[in-house]
C-alpha cells in the first residue's frame, strides 16, 4: 500500500461544491483514475500536484495532506 | 482504463504465447544433442508470435469492449507505475545477463545461452506487465 501520508481530499472536495472528481482531475491535469487513488490512499501524489489540488480547491496544503504519526 | 494498462493486459497474454510458440518450434530439435539446436529461427518466429498476438489481442478486446481504445491523459501516477514496475522487474535482465555470462564462461552449448536470454526478457516482460496492472489496482507498494 501507499506510504504514510494522508488526506481528507475526498471530504474537501464534496464540501467545495459538490466538485466531481473528473472535475478536479481536469482542473489540475490529471485522470480521474490518479484522483480516486489519492483518495483511496493507493497512490501518494507529488507536491506538484498536492499543492495543485490544494489550489485548485483553495484550501490549506497542509491541512489538506499530512504524514501519520507512526 | 489507459494505454499503460491495455498494453501491460495485452503483453499478459501475448508473453506466454510466444514463449509457447517457440517450444513449439523447438520441439523436433530435442532429439537432437543440444550443440546442432537450430534455434535462430524459433526464437525470430517466436518474436514474430509476440507481435503478431499484441495486435490480434487488442484488436478482439477492441471489438469486444467499444471503448477499449480510448484514450485517456497519462498522468505522474502512469510514469511513477511505468518507472516502478521496472524497478521491481529489473531483476530478471539482471539475472539472465549475469547466467548467460556464466554459460559462456563454462563453454554451454550456444542453445543454453540463447534461451537464457529469451528466458529472461519474456520473463521480466510478463512481469513487468502483471506488476504493473497490479500496482494499478492495489497502489504502489511504496
Amino acid at each position: 500500500m501507499s506510504s504514510g501520508l494522508k488526506n481528507k481530499l475526498r471530504e474537501i472536495r464534496v464540501a467545495s461544491n459538490s466538485m466531481t472528481q473528473q472535475q478536479l482531475a481536469t482542473l489540475v491535469g490529471v485522470s480521474r483514475q490518479t484522483i480516486i487513488s489519492i483518495e483511496s490512499g493507493r497512490y501518494s501524489p507529488s507536491l506538484e500536484l498536492a499543492i495543485k489540488i490544494s489550489e485548485a480547491l483553495d484550501y490549506d496544503l497542509q491541512q489538506l495532506f499530512w504524514l501519520a504519526k507512526d | 482504463m489507459n494505454k499503460n494498462q491495455r498494453e501491460a493486459s495485452v503483453q499478459l497474454i501475448a508473453i506466454p504465447i510466444s514463449v509457447v510458440v517457440f517450444f513449439i518450434l523447438m520441439w523436433g530439435e530435442f532429439s537432437k544433442p543440444a550443440s546442432d539446436y537450430e534455434f535462430v529461427w524459433p526464437i525470430l518466429w517466436a518474436i514474430v508470435a509476440s507481435v503478431m498476438a499484441s495486435i490480434l489481442v487488442t484488436i478482439g478486446f477492441a471489438m469486444i469492449f467499444p471503448n477499449w481504445l480510448e484514450n485517456s491523459i497519462k498522468d505522474e501516477r502512469d510514469r511513477r507505475i511505468h518507472s516502478l514496475g521496472k524497478d521491481y522487474t529489473m531483476g530478471f535482465y539482471v539475472l539472465g545477463s549475469v547466467l548467460a555470462l556464466v554459460f559462456a564462461k563454462l563453454e554451454l552449448d550456444y542453445y543454453w545461452i540463447a534461451l537464457t536470454v529469451f528466458m529472461s526478457a519474456s520473463m521480466a516482460n510478463f512481469a513487468h506487465s502483471l506488476v504493473k496492472l497490479l500496482m494499478y489496482r492495489f497502489g504502489t507498494f511504496e
